[in-house]
């Protein structure tokens, strides 16, 4: 059973505070309507390169460069389309140089769905995510899991705000925390690693990075930036901007010389977004 | 919670790639118990680690995400409690190029800062040129800085020299990596935009100088960088050693040696 699945009724259990939740559901509503998604890019393919070069969007995993054979497995094994990831509100350096956000109005442009786990982590064959699960804990019952706990695009910030509520003695402690142990298949009593409980957010479509709220990067990658402007030099007048200027023209990096720590910059940029 | 304990872990390589000349970087560690791999992005909530094995250790490797050093390294000691081993400050990479130290007229990279032993190591799928090291984060970023003030140096005395642009802007390319402090980046793009090619430097300013210095006006960076040209062509010759007085130069033509001039050939 998904750690949503007939939470009303499952408040009652002792383990969780349901006064709590009821007291707590209306802010955890307004951040979950307004958290942003986020995604870190850079690895794969230098940042550069994908500012320089259409269609200048986080691709799908249909991109065999830009994503590993493990995603495009967890996809087909749990009938999920390639998709561009996202995490809601977190950004770990594991993945890239560069952390783009994207408010909640991008979802409206897009086919996707959520899990509130990281479904590669689930059905990774190291299985980075633990679930304790009848009658083993085989592939199958993984899969079927993995399924069962997907939620439709439009529907996940509705359940994001119930989770929040439930499970987290506080709304930081999504990012500092971790949820209570007290989901039938012990999701968040297995595991100490924020894959566990990051809600996983995925569009049917590639997401263009023009359309960003926010950003920040390392410094090599804002020096890297910097010099592939100066080598480019400037459009003449009434010419349409350059790929990079086009980029360059939307909101500043959070931390314009760029910084080791882009991912904490950028989750504190999304915790003043929603008052934390 | 569980402690981070250094002697549990070791440091095998650097978030990302170096890209550029000179950087710093988060340590990628590996934890000796289960040879689990992380970004060590805090020392303070080991909860927020994401730990992984060694197959995608080599496929983050392989694209780029890491650069692995060739041998590891031992956390600096002043990250580490002395009284328990846990990490107690936040460790951070920094890597350069010879290439940089050479232009800063720094003949080797320091075996310590700030008393601080550093070891540079050289990175796999690296140039030799590269090396990289491990500190504590607030001395990584003086050395940065100390590496932008030298090349700062450099600059002005090379422009003083009328050095051919392209060596001089290359110097500022560089200053602008290392330099982390407010007051040294803002000379690095004075310098910058004194030697870069003139149609860019508007360009520069809008999209990355005015970023950092939001308020200083585009007119406001114009008369600053004007004015520094002009202070540094003004500026007399650099003397490393002191004047030689009329005295001086008496003494050492009578204790220097007699030059021997062969009479010429009849």
């Amino acid at each position: 059973m998904p750690v949503f699945t007939n939470l009303d009724n499952r408040l009652s259990d002792a383990a969780f505070d349901a006064a709590d939740y009821h007291r707590r559901l209306p802010g955890c509503q307004s951040l979950a309507q307004h958290i942003a998604l986020v995604h870190v890019s850079g690895r794969e393919r230098s940042f550069d390169t994908t500012v320089a070069n259409p269609p200048h969007e986080i691709p799908t995993s249909s991109d065999h460069d830009y994503y590993t054979d493990l995603t495009r497995r967890a996809e087909n094994l749990m009938g999920i389309p390639p998709s561009a990831y996202f995490y809601a509100g977190r950004a770990h350096p594991d993945f890239g140089c560069v952390a783009l956000a994207f408010s909640a109005a991008c979802e409206g442009a897009h086919d996707g769905s959520a899990s509130p786990f990281d479904t590669g982590g689930l059905v990774h064959p190291r299985r980075f995510v633990g679930v304790r699960l009848v009658p083993t804990d085989g592939e199958i019952e993984r899969v079927e899991y993995g399924r069962n706990s997907q939620i439709p695009l439009n529907q996940w910030r509705n359940v994001f705000a119930r989770v929040l509520a439930a499970y987290f003695p506080a709304n930081i402690d999504y990012w500092y925390g971790k949820p209570r142990p007290c989901d039938p298949e012990g999701l968040y009593e297995l595991n100490t690693e924020w894959r566990s409980w990051t809600f996983e957010i995925r569009f049917y479509e590639g997401q263009s990075i023009h359309e960003r709220a926010a950003w920040c990067a390392d410094e090599p990658t804002m020096e890297t930036l910097r010099r592939l402007l100066d080598s480019q030099g400037p459009t003449p007048p009434g010419d349409p901007p350059t790929p990079l200027e086009r980029f360059l023209q939307g909101p500043p990096a959070l931390e314009p010389a760029g910084t080791p720590r882009f991912c904490e910059r950028m989750e504190h940029w999304i915790r003043e977004q929603v008052n934390l | 919670m569980t402690a981070l304990i250094s002697s549990g872990l070791e440091i095998v390589g650097l978030n990302g790639v170096p890209s550029v000349e000179c950087g710093r970087s988060l340590p990628v560690v590996r934890r000796k118990s289960d040879g689990m791999y992380s970004v060590l992005k805090t020392v303070a909530d080991p909860v927020a680690l994401s730990w992984h094995d060694e197959e995608d250790a080599a496929a983050f490797a392989e694209s780029k995400r890491w650069t692995k050093l060739r041998e590891p390294l031992p956390f600096p000691a002043s990250c580490v409690s002395g009284e328990d081993g846990r990490l107690i400050r936040q460790p951070m990479m920094i890597h350069v190029a010879s290439m940089l130290l050479t232009a800063a007229g720094l003949s080797a990279r320091p075996d310590s800062y700030r008393d601080e032993s550093l070891l540079w190591n050289p990175l796999e799928t690296q140039h030799d040129e590269f090396r990289a090291a491990c500190g504590s984060a607030e001395s990584v970023e003086a050395l940065l800085d100390e590496w932008g003030a030298c090349l700062k140096n450099r600059f002005d005395e090379a422009y003083l020299l009328k050095t051919e642009r392209a060596s001089l802007k290359r110097i500022t390319d560089y200053m602008l990596c290392a330099a982390r402090s407010r007051t040294l980046r803002w000379q690095a793009y004075l310098r910058h935009a004194l030697v870069q090619q003139p149609e860019g430097v508007e360009q520069t300013f809008k999209f990355f100088t005015k970023n950092e210095f939001p308020e200083v006006p585009w007119n406001g960076f114009l008369g600053a960088m004007k004015a520094l040209g002009e202070v540094l062509a003004g500026m007399p010759p650099a003397t490393p050693s002191p004047p030689i007085t009329a005295r001086a130069k008496l003494r050492d033509i009578a204790t220097r040696p007699p030059i021997l001039v062969q009479r010429p050939a009849a």
